[in-house]
């Protein structure tokens, strides 16, 4: 009797669990927020506060590519498994935050993650090392995207538009990371049509991803299927930070703005 | 004793619940980290055939950039000697920067670049750990693209 | 959940008054400036907005304290600050400023929003307002569907500077919901009528997931002020209205 409680018990609250996922409405994080990655893989293991990675000033400057392929960071938080000793030996974070890296308009990335620390250093670390601090931004978004066209949630960018029309120009090379290659052939566009009734069909344009992605960063990881078809997801999938959702859930404009993607009018 | 028991059981119950339910609630990214240690059984048998594989297999329409022949040495127990560390990221920027282009190579094209990436695999699990940790996950997307590629080709 | 929801005995929910339904309070960091927590009356706001143009243009929770409103980004023209500007009008008036930077601790402005226990500064009158509207029991007393289709009140639905339009998505057709065993109606569920205060996004995909069945829910959850229960529980006509859905018609 005791065991049938318990086994019951296990059914009932583990489905219930699986049910509340929806329900409630989530907290949507202030434009300035969203995107932002909390980093805890050592930090407090170290004892320094969690890191908080900022993507709306890096996106600005890089494409995802950049980081995600040639420098090799993972697309899960603490997926990546960032080292103090490998920022200090010029990779991750330290590809870049090296105190002699520039760039357009920056001069020499601060260093990350030094051998030797003096007291002076403290303000440095908490740039990143920011998780409960009341850290001063250097970069404000509503200031350094006054100019850029807008667009509903996430960011309130429109980063794609920002990108076509030249207010940004994200970097897609880094000497002596990247690999010199020759210029991408860009894949057709192709439909997708909505399953609900009255749904727009989207259009999913690999021209504008491959901006930002090349191939590798959705190849063959996130969308394996080699035929197109073979790969069968749904919105439920996309929602839960799979497929679509591994970019458009957190960090690329998000799903909730449907009209994004669905476009194409209902013949 | 009904009351202790029922309360046991709840006790119980939500213990187990949140030990088995909190993999239902993390997020499950597609994109998961290919971990480094991939089949341990390819680089084993890989620097024994590339050698022999490559200069077969590469056909004369082959675009000029990829040599011939796969760097001759491919020894499985190498040091990690100034000459090699030039050597194997010189062979990973040769590999690696055909990826833009993947979808217009032969079948046999790509599969000479899979070889080279599971020949080089082993030379860079020597390096030291940060640069093993980064360049075993550059060389394993790379290889992925690779095969990925030759699967979607039609008539596979 | 459901043992849970079991072990913690339903209570007999308060009623509030007509003109309290709705009265969210907030105290994230009041207290921490010395001010009176806030009182937002949502009738006030949904006879002249959608709530869609709140909940989801300028980005408020749907959750007691769950936006942690800071006085600065008020000042920035965020969440309420980007109607209570000074500047915003409304019917040609214009919209009083919130978090207008004096630190007074008495200053009459503050106490417009940070109302002291038993002591509101409210312009608008619920009486008169309420008496010019179609009623209904429950909630505030007032029918607000009626009042919108009836063209009494005209919410907005885009405000300028903040809301960006989309081209619109055909509603979904209505469907029936039946009860389960209970013996109560069925339970007539209209898009159209929800979709002119909330759009898409206030519902989906947080709410209810898009696949219709796909989510398995009992009145028990909407208690609990989830699915439906997250609007009407607290601030559209509450369920222990029964017949204000389970109204049993066919489509």
């Amino acid at each position: 009797m005791k065991k049938v409680i318990i086994v019951s018990l296990l059914v009932l609250i583990c489905s219930g669990l699986v049910v509340a996922q929806t329900g409630t409405k989530k907290k949507r994080p202030l434009p300035s927020d969203y995107g932002n990655v909390v980093m805890n893989n050592y930090s407090e293991k170290s004892g320094m506060a969690p890191v908080v990675f900022i993507h709306w000033l890096h996106r600005a400057r890089f494409t995802c590519r950049l980081c995600h392929v040639d420098i090799g960071f993972a697309m899960k938080a603490g997926g990546t498994n960032v080292k103090a000793i490998d920022n200090m030996n010029g990779y991750y974070c330290g590809t870049c935050h090296n105190g002699k890296r520039s760039f357009k308009g920056v001069e020499k990335m601060f260093e990350a993650c030094s051998k030797k620390l003096t007291p002076e250093d403290g303000k440095r670390c908490d740039r990143c090392h920011s998780l409960g601090k009341n850290v001063k931004r250097e970069y404000d978004l509503a200031e350094f995207t006054a100019k850029f066209p807008k667009e509903r949630f996430g960011n309130g960018i429109n980063w794609e538009l920002a990108e076509e029309t030249g207010v940004i120009k994200p970097l897609d090379f880094l000497d002596g990371v990247s690999i010199k290659r020759p210029a991408l052939t860009i894949q057709k566009d192709f439909t997708l049509d909505a399953k609900v009734e009255g749904m727009p069909a989207i259009v999913f344009s690999h021209k504008k991803h491959t901006v930002w992605n090349g191939c590798e960063v959705c190849h063959p990881e996130i969308f394996i299927g080699v035929k197109k078809g073979s790969t069968k997801y749904s919105m439920i999938e996309i929602f839960d930070g799979k497929y679509c959702g591994v970019c458009h859930g957190k960090v690329a404009f998000p799903t909730l703005d449907c009209q994004r993607c669905h476009t194409k009018p209902v013949s | 004793m009904r009351n202790t028991e029922k309360s046991l059981a709840i006790a119980l119950a939500i213990t187990l619940s949140v030990f088995f339910g909190m993999p239902l609630l993390t997020d499950g990214a597609s994109a998961a980290t290919v971990p480094a240690t991939a089949p341990a059984t390819a680089p084993a048998t890989a620097p024994a055939t590339a050698p022999a594989n490559a200069p077969a297999n590469a056909p004369a329409t082959v675009p000029a950039t990829v040599p011939a022949t796969a760097p001759a040495t491919v020894p499985a127990t190498a040091p990690a000697t100034a000459d090699t560390q030039v050597d194997w990221k010189t062979e990973f920027e040769d590999i690696c920067s055909k990826t833009q282009d993947s979808m217009s190579f032969t079948t046999e094209e790509l599969k000479s670049l899979v070889d080279r990436c599971d020949a080089l695999k082993p030379r860079i699990e020597k390096l030291d750990e940060t640069e093993r940790k980064v360049y075993l996950r550059r060389l394993q997307m790379c290889r992925d693209l690779l095969v990925f590629v030759i699967e979607s080709k039609p008539g596979k | 959940m459901l043992i849970l929801a079991a072990v913690d005995e339903a209570h007999a929910k308060s009623i509030a008054a007509p003109q309290d339904y709705g009265k969210v309070i907030i105290a994230n960091y009041s207290a921490r400036a010395g001010l009176a927590p806030v009182v937002f009356n949502h009738w006030v706001h949904r006879a002249r907005y959608t709530c869609r143009l709140c909940h989801v243009d300028i980005g408020f929770a749907m959750a007691k304290n769950a936006t942690a409103i800071t006085a600065a980004a008020n000042k920035k023209g965020l969440y309420c600050g980007a109607c209570h500007n000074g500047k915003r009008t409304y019917n040609g008036k214009i919209i009083f400023a919130s978090c207008s930077g004096t630190t007074a601790r008495k200053n009459a402005a503050c106490e417009r929003c940070h109302s002291p226990k038993k002591s509101t500064v409210q312009e608008r009158d619920f009486k008169s307002f309420a008496e010019k509207m179609p009623r209904n029991t429950s909630g505030n007393g007032i029918d607000w569907e009626a009042a919108e289709s009836s063209g009494r009140i005209k919410p907005i639905d885009v405000l300028e500077g903040v809301s960006i339009q989309k081209p619109r998505i055909k509603a979904q057709k209505d469907f029936v919901i039946e009860s389960k065993g209970t013996g109560t109606s069925a339970v007539v569920f209209s898009h159209k009528k929800h979709a002119v205060w909330n759009g898409c996004e206030v519902c989906h995909p947080d709410i209810f997931p898009i696949k219709k069945g796909a989510t398995k829910y009992t009145m028990r959850e909407l208690e609990k002020g989830e699915y439906c229960g997250v609007c009407h529980d607290k601030v559209a006509f509450p369920i222990v209205d029964c017949r204000r859905c389970h109204t049993g018609g066919k489509i």
